[in-house]
Formats: C-alpha cells, sequence, structure tokens
C-alpha cells in the first residue's frame, strides 16, 4: 500500500529552477522597454529648448521613429539623439558586467521610410541617423566620456526623387575619439559602403583586459539585404573597429548597457516640413558565462 | 550555460590525424594532454592537415546549430604546459586552436569541406611567446593560413570572435565570414593583452570558398605542428602538450528573420 506524505524531502537537483523565462536566440530591443532608460533631455535642439528629435512608436511590434518637422540642426552622432538603454542579461536575467566573458550579436533591420526626408545635399530636410550598442554610463548617454561602441546606419534616400530607404543608405560606427574626449561616428562610403542594403549585423568582442593600450574591444559588420534577396551582400567587405584603451571599457565591474540611438543629423535647421516617419526593428542575441567568468588561470 | 570545455574523447567526436601527427590524446580534468607521435614525415603548415576532432555545435539548450541559423561563437585557447623537444629544428611546433567547418568527416579535404579556424602556435618558447594561426578554405579547393609574427611574453590566452552568415548556405555569398582574435597574459595577470597585434583579423572572400551548406555546424578542435617535420626515434623526445580549449555560443533555431517587411 503506497501513501503520500507531507514531510518535506531533500532536494534533488543542485538547483530550485530558473528565476525567469529563458529568452534565447534573438530578443527585439524596445526603446519602450520599461526597463529602459531614456535620455529625452538632449539631442536636436528647437529653439532655445532642448528635445528629442522624434517620438517613438512600438506598438504594432515595429520601431516606428516620427521625427520633428523642424528643428534647428542635430549632430552625427546618434547616442547625441533620442536613446534608451538597458542592462545586458543574459538568456536567463542575469545581469551581464564588463568583467564576463560574453558574445553579443546585434542587427539592425530597416523596414521603410515616409515624410520629407534626404541626405547632405542641401534640401534641410530630415536624415535619420540609427544605431544600437553598449556603453559604460547607465543614463547619462550622451556624456563626453561615455566609453560606447555601436554601429548603425546613416538614411541618405531623398524623398524629392522618390527614393526607398535602402537608396545610398551608409553604415555608421560610433565610440568616443581616441583620446578618449568627446564622440566620434565614422562612416561606409555613400555609394558604395552599404548601399542597398536593409540589414545590419554585428558583432561585438569586450575584454578579457580592462586596462590594454590596443583594441580590448572591437566590432565586425556588415550589411545586407533581406531574406527575401538571400541576404546578399551589394557592395563591401565586413569592416572590423578596435578601440583603444581611452575608447574601450576600463571597469569590470561595470554593468553592460546596451542601447538604441536615433538621431536626425540634418545640421541646418528646418521647418514646416512633412515629418519624416522611420520603420525599423532592432535585434540582439547575447549568452555570457555569467558565474564562471573568463577563467584562463593557465594552470593545470 | 557559458563556457564549455572542447572534449575531443567526448562520445560524439568525430577524429582524424590524416599525417598522425599525435601518439596520444587524453582528458584530464577539462585539460587536454597531447603527446606528440616519435616521428612525422609531412610537413604542413594547414591545421585543418593536423589532428582534429570534430563535433557538432549545438546552443545551450542542445539544439543543433545550422549555417542557415544565426549563432554567436566566442573561442578560449589556453596554453598550460610543454615538454619535450618542441619549436627547433627538426622539431614540433605546437599549434593548437578551435574552428568551424562544414563536415565532420575528412575535414581535409579542400574539396569537400569548407571551414575558418584560429588559435595558437608556439614558435618561440622564450616567456611563453605565440603566434596566432589561421586557416581557411580558400578557391573551391584550396586552403589559405596567416600567421602573425611572434608576440610579446605571456600570450598563452587566445580568443577568437566568428562573424558567420547571414549570406552563406544556400544564401552563400564572399563577405560574410570572418574570425578575429586577440591574445594576452592569463588571469592572475589581468589578461594584460598582447599589443604588437590590435586584433588579428582573417576573411573570407571568395564565394567559392563561403560555407555552402544550411545544414550542421561542426565545431573541431586541431592540434599538431605548424612545419617541419621530425625523428626522435634515435635521439630526442616527443613534446606532450596541455591545453584547454572552450567555446561560448548563442544561436537561435528559428532563423535570421530580417524579411525587412
Amino acid at each position: 500500500m503506497s501513501y503520500s506524505s507531507r514531510i518535506p524531502g531533500n532536494i534533488a537537483k543542485r538547483t530550485t529552477g530558473r528565476n525567469s523565462p529563458v529568452e534565447k536566440g534573438w530578443r527585439q530591443f524596445f526603446l519602450s522597454d520599461p526597463r529602459c532608460v531614456l535620455q529625452n533631455n538632449t539631442g536636436v535642439t528647437v529653439s532655445s529648448n532642448a528635445a528629442a528629435p522624434c517620438s517613438i512608436n512600438e506598438s504594432t511590434g515595429n520601431t516606428v521613429i516620427t521625427f520633428l518637422t523642424g528643428h534647428d540642426g542635430g549632430t552625427a552622432f546618434p547616442i547625441d539623439g533620442y536613446v534608451a538603454g538597458m542592462p545586458l542579461r543574459t538568456d536567463e536575467g542575469d545581469i551581464i558586467t564588463f568583467g564576463t566573458p560574453f558574445v553579443l550579436k546585434t542587427m539592425i533591420e530597416v523596414v521603410s521610410m515616409t515624410g520629407d526626408h534626404s541626405d547632405q545635399g542641401g534640401e534641410h530636410m530630415t536624415q535619420p541617423t540609427i544605431s544600437i550598442g553598449i556603453c559604460m554610463n547607465a543614463s547619462d548617454f550622451d556624456a563626453d566620456d561615455n566609453r560606447h561602441m555601436g554601429t548603425g546606419l546613416r538614411m541618405c534616400a531623398r524623398s524629392s526623387a522618390s527614393e526607398d530607404v535602402e537608396e545610398d543608405i551608409r553604415w555608421t560606427v560610433d565610440s568616443l575619439q581616441t583620446d578618449g574626449s568627446g564622440k566620434v561616428t565614422s562612416a561606409g562610403n555613400a555609394y558604395s559602403g552599404a548601399n542597398n542594403s536593409k540589414l545590419q549585423v554585428t558583432e561585438f568582442h569586450v575584454g578579457p583586459d580592462m586596462a590594454t593600450q590596443a583594441s580590448n574591444a572591437f566590432l565586425m559588420h556588415n550589411e545586407f539585404q533581406t531574406s527575401g534577396d538571400s541576404f546578399n551582400v551589394p557592395n563591401a567587405s565586413i569592416d572590423i573597429d578596435g578601440f583603444n584603451a581611452n575608447q574601450g571599457f576600463d571597469d569590470a565591474a561595470t554593468t553592460v548597457t546596451l542601447y538604441a540611438a536615433i538621431q536626425d543629423m540634418e545640421t541646418d535647421s528646418f521647418s514646416g516640413n512633412t515629418a519624416c516617419v522611420l520603420t525599423v526593428r532592432f535585434w540582439y542575441m547575447v549568452e555570457a558565462d555569467f558565474h564562471g567568468l573568463w577563467g584562463g588561470s593557465g594552470s593545470a | 550555460m557559458g563556457w564549455r570545455n572542447f572534449d575531443p574523447l567526448a562520445a560524439d567526436v568525430v577524429a582524424e590525424d590524416p599525417n598522425s601527427m599525435l601518439a596520444s590524446i587524453a582528458n584530464t580534468g577539462g585539460n587536454i594532454v597531447a603527446t606528440f607521435a616519435t616521428a612525422c614525415n609531412v610537413d604542413t603548415e594547414h591545421p585543418t592537415n593536423f589532428a582534429v576532432y570534430a563535433i557538432p555545435l549545438t546552443n545551450n539548450y542542445g539544439e543543433p546549430v545550422n549555417f542557415a541559423e544565426p549563432f554567436s561563437l566566442l573561442t578560449q585557447i589556453e596554453f598550460i604546459s610543454a615538454t619535450g623537444d618542441h619549436s627547433g629544428n627538426a622539431q614540433p611546433e605546437l599549434a593548437w586552436g578551435l574552428g568551424i567547418c562544414e563536415n565532420a568527416t575528412d575535414i581535409d579535404n579542400q574539396t569537400t569541406n569548407k571551414w575558418i579556424c584560429h588559435g595558437l602556435s608556439q614558435g618561440n618558447v622564450t616567456n611563453n611567446q605565440h603566434s596566432m594561426l589561421q586557416s581557411k578554405s580558400y578557391g573551391g579547393n584550396s586552403s589559405q593560413r596567416s600567421y602573425t609574427s611572434n608576440m610579446g611574453a605571456n600570450t598563452g590566452l587566445c580568443h577568437a570572435r566568428y562573424y558567420i552568415g547571414p549570406a552563406v548556405g544556400t544564401n552563400e555569398d564572399c563577405e560574410s565570414v570572418a574570425v578575429a582574435g586577440t591574445a594576452g597574459d592569463y588571469s592572475g595577470n589581468n589578461y594584460t593583452k598582447d599589443t604588437s597585434i590590435s586584433y588579428d583579423y582573417y576573411d573570407i572572400a571568395q564565394n567559392n570558398s563561403v560555407f555552402d551548406e544550411d545544414g550542421q555546424v561542426y565545431l573541431f578542435a586541431w592540434v599538431g605542428s605548424y612545419g617541419n617535420t621530425w625523428d626522435f626515434s634515435s635521439s630526442g623526445t616527443a613534446p606532450v602538450l596541455t591545453c584547454r580549449l572552450r567555446y561560448l555560443v548563442q544561436h537561435d533555431p528559428a532563423g535570421w528573420g530580417g524579411t525587412g517587411t
């Protein structure tokens, strides 16, 4: 005869289960995620008032960005604009620090663009630039000492020529300047760097040395056409960018902040335009060794 | 979760040593102990011609990683010790690392296999100086390798980051496959990075050299001699290399997405 007992037994397993659902594979980054810290007090200036260059609506599952119909001129740095950041976490929710070995792949997917938009040809219209990356400062994203590395896409399509969003699109790479003061954004050639691409895929590398003089951090990116176009590479080779001791990351204990950034880099003022509406998706996948860290003692 | 040790004796390993470079290999508590053969009369600098051990790459949940799917891979190559005669004239130059390839068998078949790999070679034993060694399929039926100069002292810890896809397999296109590595010191010395080489970048730039299958990705370890022949049958001692090979992977079995619509 069998019977049940209410007396607790021994714990059969070494762990008591996961404390949150597993998020494996691609995760979509939403700037409206309640876990995000927003930078909305900087960016493009409207008259004398600081304001974000755009508003965001992600209710459809896409990131729909509506830019201002006018402003007094922006910068080329996405991280000066509308930025949302949150702690980078493993599949199971553990926070990743810069001292943790991790893999991080990101993908920016451009969908469409409407309204008034242009390149730097003097049409005085919105020129969107967007990026995704990691940084050390969890809230003051545009600080001149915020160590960051990001990649993105700069739209150069002209609405006046009825150009599609991928026309003349350029890749960008963002970081601090080599002396560690202020920001720098490098961009691919307008007509060969990423032209006709709608996808940007990036691999990030950080560490393990937090004090090196040369490239403790680097990223590799390339741009592709969509799945329906067989992910063709229209133009260039994979681009790799390394960051020196002033640009890379220098504190193993600091939480890695994953951010997405949006900016209108039209440098001239304009007003009364039809709002540019850019639709995109930001993706990332990440895994880390949260408990074992880097290891590498060199001893048996 | 996290790092996984590569075990050349795991049940699902497919092993081959086409040029008989090793006498034996063992796994001692996660350390790989490779004993070189007494003699070898083949001089090759390509890791796929060394002793190789391939496993199907899986994600943290045991699901197979396929070339048609996005994955992110970091490897760690760690030198622990070496004994015997090595790195001199007519002696093995110890070389070992990890890589990915299409086929688990006949890895050195340059016509049927595609691969890219990265690791270390110990050309100068003074102060544990190493070079980084890379190899890739090339031209449809050939291979290429690259070899950095000797780095500074204490460079026994090497990391490699892989960039794979999405333009591989059915969608094969060059400029979608690369590896970039760095090397430095051990944890006890704050992982001090070698600054003579910012990063060691190696990519595939020919369509006929790119992974052309959508199926299973194989992770392979390689151990052998970067060049040189040797014969210790009358004098000298075959070297014994102890190392650790680890990898960290993330993957989405649901695919790339990226419709742009």
